[in-house]
């Protein structure tokens, strides 16, 4: 057999073993699945949303109703013929009453609604003859904020809307061609409903900007000590289980669960060093390429309270034990070193699924399915909990916590019902051509 | 003298494999037991069984008077085991390493004590303060072996303590674990070297494809097999099976 093809089949064989194949095509599913969410949610912000219209527009005697054109244009804008599913005009609102609004459009399932003002005509008429300077008035009440990178798409959408209704209204003032900006028929106000308040002058995506800006450190944090604290514990592992040092420590008069809880607690203390030292680096990062003059959490009244901080900690410490544990169960299976390198992979790739969801999708922009995977990963509590208690989610707050004890007592007490069976030195063994995975609660 | 170790009936199952099938000796305290066979023989297996690092499948297992399956934590406290090929925390010094472990049995002057007793077992001068990812093969054996002597175990259990050492390594450990036995230290080891079994047990048990098939003094056993050699005993055993 040529020299070469002999080496390289035997290389092949070392590096593609089942565990290795098996870690790379889950990341690629999951990938797959990932950037699947994300196509569907890039492709529902871009669509134009449908949308409604109230007019308070009451034009005095000889003006033009330049609302009735509005309303055309944006039919226009739309492509749609009237009555258009997508376009609904709402009557029977009582003037400057936001609440009422907001109301109306949670009733109706609409989450855009402009409103023309009751002098935008004849502030337009004004312009157009010269005798005023105000613009008519237009104010988008927004009833839905997307946390998500791709939230802010939707509103790009309307910006786009009003645009054109000011540009179309200018050429029906001016007529053929004209200077850009000559003319600025349509003034623009914003109303957003968010967590249960109304605020004024407020876009969803400053509001979605200024959450990411507060919020996005905590997934790239928590991804990077769940990679670090999972590669070093299973790394261990499976140097312990190559030098023998492991076998040396069993038969030491030390009980199996202070052997677990050494093992937890040091690479617990090492992840949270690291994890510090990564934050600081982070948090100067993020504060030297922050722009200026966006919106403030605390100016929408979205802050954490000592309680809240301590919340978090309390989550981040109970992920942090998770992936331990996950990673000690991971890593009884591992022969030596080598193989410790592999396994790293899927607690990686677990923690990176619920950091692209809250930076690009958000949590509730994902079917039901899927959320119930991100919540199932121990590891999205922690990325999404201050959102969630700025937000005051209080089911994802106290069903994630209630969730991480849960999941972290069960990953230790499985890991210390490993370390007292005889799968940490002999890893399952068939029976009847079976695996039998309870033989790891066979008690020494 | 009575029995450190009795194994009665002990048997193993991997699956659907018989590891260890049957196999019943005793060791008495002070005594240096060699258990011998083939690759694959179910040796080690037997040797992790009383180390208590698996469970058996059948069978029993006493220990200084105590039974396996109820006292296994007590067993830990008077066996000490090194498996082969073991290796330490190589990020360690040597004495640091002793440290670690003295610190399992004991603490204050008592710990410091130990640590010399190691110390003065594993002989490697300036080097106890080297990490331990600089020695060589027959230093580490040596800074195990002390590990292991050194909290004073009433069994100590080793296996294949002279695997891959040189000659001047292989006859100083030898000479370590004889001076244990002497003071009264209970071994029961497993080794290939039918030249190092014949010189330092005074009882052999082979083991074959799982069971016990012969148990004596080397004496005894060249004497049955008409042999001058363990090695002889060995080979005329395995080839009559």
């Amino acid at each position: 057999m040529n020299h070469l093809w002999n080496l390289i089949t035997k290389e092949l064989k070392e590096l593609l073993t089942p565990a290795s194949v098996a870690s790379v095509v889950i990341v690629a599913v999951l990938f797959g699945v990932m950037g699947g969410m994300i196509n569907t949610e890039t492709e529902k912000a871009m669509e134009v949303p449908a949308i409604g219209v109230i007019s308070f527009d009451t034009p005095g005697g000889g003006v033009k109703d330049y609302y009735k054109d509005a309303f055309d244009y944006i039919h226009e804008i739309y492509g749609e013929t009237k009555p258009s599913p997508y376009i609904t005009e709402i009557k029977g609102v009582p003037p400057n009453n936001e609440p009422a609004i907001i109301n109306k459009m949670n009733d109706l399932g609409i989450s855009v609604v402009l409103v023309f003002d009751k002098n935008y005509s004849n502030n337009i008429s004004k312009l157009a003859a010269g005798t005023g300077t105000a613009s008519g008035g237009i104010c988008v009440y927004w009833s839905e904020v997307k946390t998500g990178v791709f939230g802010s798409i939707s509103t790009a959408m309307i910006d786009y809307l009003l645009e054109e209704i000011g540009t179309k209204t200018t050429e029906s003032i001016i007529g053929g061609d004209y200077e850009p900006g000559v003319l600025k028929p349509i003034g623009r106000d914003n109303v957003t409903s968010f967590n249960g308040k109304i605020y004024d002058g407020v876009t969803p995506s400053e509001i979605s900007s200024a959450l990411q800006s507060q919020t996005l450190l905590m997934p790239i944090l928590i991804m990077v000590i769940i990679t670090i604290i999972g590669g070093m514990i299973i790394s261990s592992m499976g140097s312990e289980k190559e030098n023998k040092t492991l076998e040396t420590l069993l038969t030491l008069p030390v009980k199996r669960t202070t052997i677990v809880s050494g093992k937890l607690i040091g690479s617990a203390i090492a992840g949270l060093l690291f994890g510090i030292v990564y934050l600081a680096g982070m948090y100067f990062y993020t504060n030297s390429i922050s722009m200026g003059g966006s919106l403030s959490l605390e100016s929408l009244g979205l802050t954490l309270s000592l309680l809240d901080w301590g919340v978090v900690a309390m989550v981040i410490f109970l992920a942090i034990m998770s992936a331990l544990g996950i990673c000690m169960i991971l890593g009884a299976f591992v022969k030596n070193y080598k193989a410790a390198q592999t396994l790293t992979l899927p607690i990686s790739v677990l923690a990176m699924i619920p950091m692209f969801v809250t930076m690009f999708v958000g949590f509730d922009s994902l079917p039901s399915f899927l959320q119930v995977i991100i919540f199932a990963i121990p590891f999205s509590h922690p990325m999404m909990i201050m959102n969630n208690l700025m937000l005051g989610n209080t089911f994802m707050i106290w069903g994630g916590l209630g969730y991480l004890i849960f999941f972290a007592l069960m990953t230790i007490f499985v890991t210390v019902k490993i370390y007292n069976s005889d799968i940490l030195l002999t890893g399952l063994v068939k029976k009847k051509g079976k695996i039998n995975i309870l033989s790891m609660f066979k008690r020494t | 003298m009575a029995d450190a170790l009795v194994v009665r009936n002990l048997s193993k199952m991997y699956g659907d494999h018989l590891a260890v099938d049957n196999v019943s000796f005793s060791v008495k305290e002070g005594e240096i037991f060699g258990l011998i066979g083939p690759n694959g023989a179910g040796k080690t297996t037997s040797l992790r069984m009383i180390s208590t690092l698996l469970t058996m499948t059948s069978g029993q297992i006493q220990v200084c008077g105590k039974d396996m399956s109820t006292d296994a934590d007590e067993i830990r406290k008077c066996i000490s085991y090194l498996p082969e090929d073991a290796g330490a925390y190589k990020e360690m010094t040597g004495r640091a390493y002793l440290r670690f472990m003295a610190a399992f049995f004991t603490s204050g002057e008592e710990m410091e004590r130990m640590v010399t007793k190691g110390m003065d077992i594993a002989s490697l001068g300036d080097r106890i303060d080297s990490k331990v990812s600089t020695y060589s093969k027959g230093m580490m054996r040596r800074l195990l072996i002390a590990r292991a002597i050194m909290p004073g175990p009433k069994l100590a259990i080793l296996d294949e303590i002279t695997s891959g050492l040189d000659v001047v390594n292989a006859f100083e450990i030898r000479d370590i674990v004889r001076n244990i036995a002497k003071n009264g230290v209970t071994v029961l080891l497993s080794s290939h070297n039918m030249f190092e079994v014949d010189q330092m047990c005074d009882r052999i048990g082979m083991i074959d494809g799982g069971k016990m098939i012969l148990e004596g003094t080397p004496s005894e056993l060249k004497e049955r097999f008409g042999v001058g050699t363990v090695e002889e005993v060995f080979v005329t055993a395995a080839v009559k099976r």
